[in-house]
């Protein structure tokens, strides 16, 4: 009888260790998966801002396509189309022998995914990147040349003198359950727009 | 049967400091990559600071002029709060040589340093840039 409830104490407390390891190696398994997830979110992000070269190829980011606002449009011509919350469409040149471009970074209508953030170049049907799937919508604020925050800024354009963007970029994370939270990235950068200081 | 008890809590004891240690490391990973993510913003930062500088210099005449930079952020303290973290930024700017060699008497070029501390996810200070590694820009005298 003593050996039979030494078994069963054995069994038990054997059971507990092996459902304390197995618990264990699935939390920190989760925890690392949700960490390169967000490793991945962030260089996504990066890509997308400052731009990524695949095999030969340029993919210009989106400081870059920003830094275009007004190269070489003519001074009686306003290089700001459209100055939104959510969108942002203006007028520049890629380079001293392109004509001028039409470029258009906007939030679209938000769908099951997120909300989708496209940039176009002089085609506004196919755009030259995105979808890029953000939790939160697209946040962008005009200031002028004293860095004030300009409040109607699409009735404004000739104030206009550099943005504040804000994305919010997200995973879905590991767990399935109903604890399922997204991951996110957050980020802000400013451009000032060198062209309308000149 | 006493020292078989023992053992197995020693066991027990042993596995758990294993535990603990390895689960230790992996938050530290962890921490090290939300603390990059903070350091990416904070070069953002500092980032903004020097587009601005580079194009209020610009113009004829320009929105400022080189020696009311050099005054304005000769010791700056700001602060600048993005998704409700509090980054602590100061700058310093010298007049240097062409190399970035400071003090000089010259007055053609400036070198401005950005530091920039915030708390990290294990609330200690973060140091995005440092007295001896800040992030650095040397602007020219265009003359105005």
């Amino acid at each position: 009888m003593s050996s039979l409830l030494d078994v069963l104490g054995a069994t038990i407390v054997g059971s507990l260790v092996l459902l304390m390891i197995f618990t264990s190696l699935f939390n920190m398994q989760a925890i690392s998966y949700n960490t390169q997830l967000q490793i991945s979110l962030s260089k996504m992000s990066e890509d997308l801002i400052t731009g990524r070269k695949i095999g030969n190829i340029d993919h210009l980011g989106l400081e870059n396509i920003l830094s275009k606002v007004g190269a070489g449009v003519p001074e009686s011509t306003d290089p700001i189309i459209e100055a939104n919350l959510n969108s942002f469409k203006f007028l520049g040149q890629t380079n001293l022998t392109s004509s001028i471009s039409t470029y258009y970074f906007v939030q679209e209508d938000q769908t099951g995914n997120g909300y989708p953030l496209y940039v176009y170049q002089n085609d506004m049907v196919n755009p030259i990147s995105g979808p890029f799937w953000m939790s939160d919508p697209l946040e962008i604020s005009y200031y002028d040349t004293n860095n004030n925050l300009i409040v109607s800024p699409n009735t404004n354009h000739d104030l206009i003198r550099s943005i504040e963007v804000n994305l919010t970029f997200f995973y879905n994370t590991h767990q399935p359950d109903i604890d399922k939270r997204l991951l996110r990235h957050s980020i802000v950068f400013w451009k000032y727009f060198k062209n309308l200081y000149l | 049967m006493n020292l078989q008890m023992l053992l197995v809590l020693l066991a027990l004891a042993l596995f758990s400091t294993m535990l603990l240690n390895t689960y230790n490391i992996v938050f530290n990973q962890s921490s090290m990559v939300y603390d990059n993510l903070l350091f990416l913003q904070g070069q953002k930062i500092a980032d903004r600071y020097f587009q601005k500088i580079e194009s209020e210099l610009l113009g004829d005449p320009p929105i400022t002029n080189f020696s009311v930079v050099h005054s304005i952020y000769s010791n700056l303290n700001e602060t600048i709060t993005v998704n409700n973290v509090i980054y602590d930024v100061k700058i310093n700017t010298a007049y240097c040589d062409s190399l970035g060699n400071t003090p000089s008497a010259d007055t053609l070029f400036q070198k401005l340093d950005i530091r920039i501390n915030c708390l990290s996810t294990s609330l200690d200070t973060l140091y995005i840039g440092t007295l001896n590694s800040p992030f650095s820009k040397v602007f020219f005298n265009r003359g105005f």
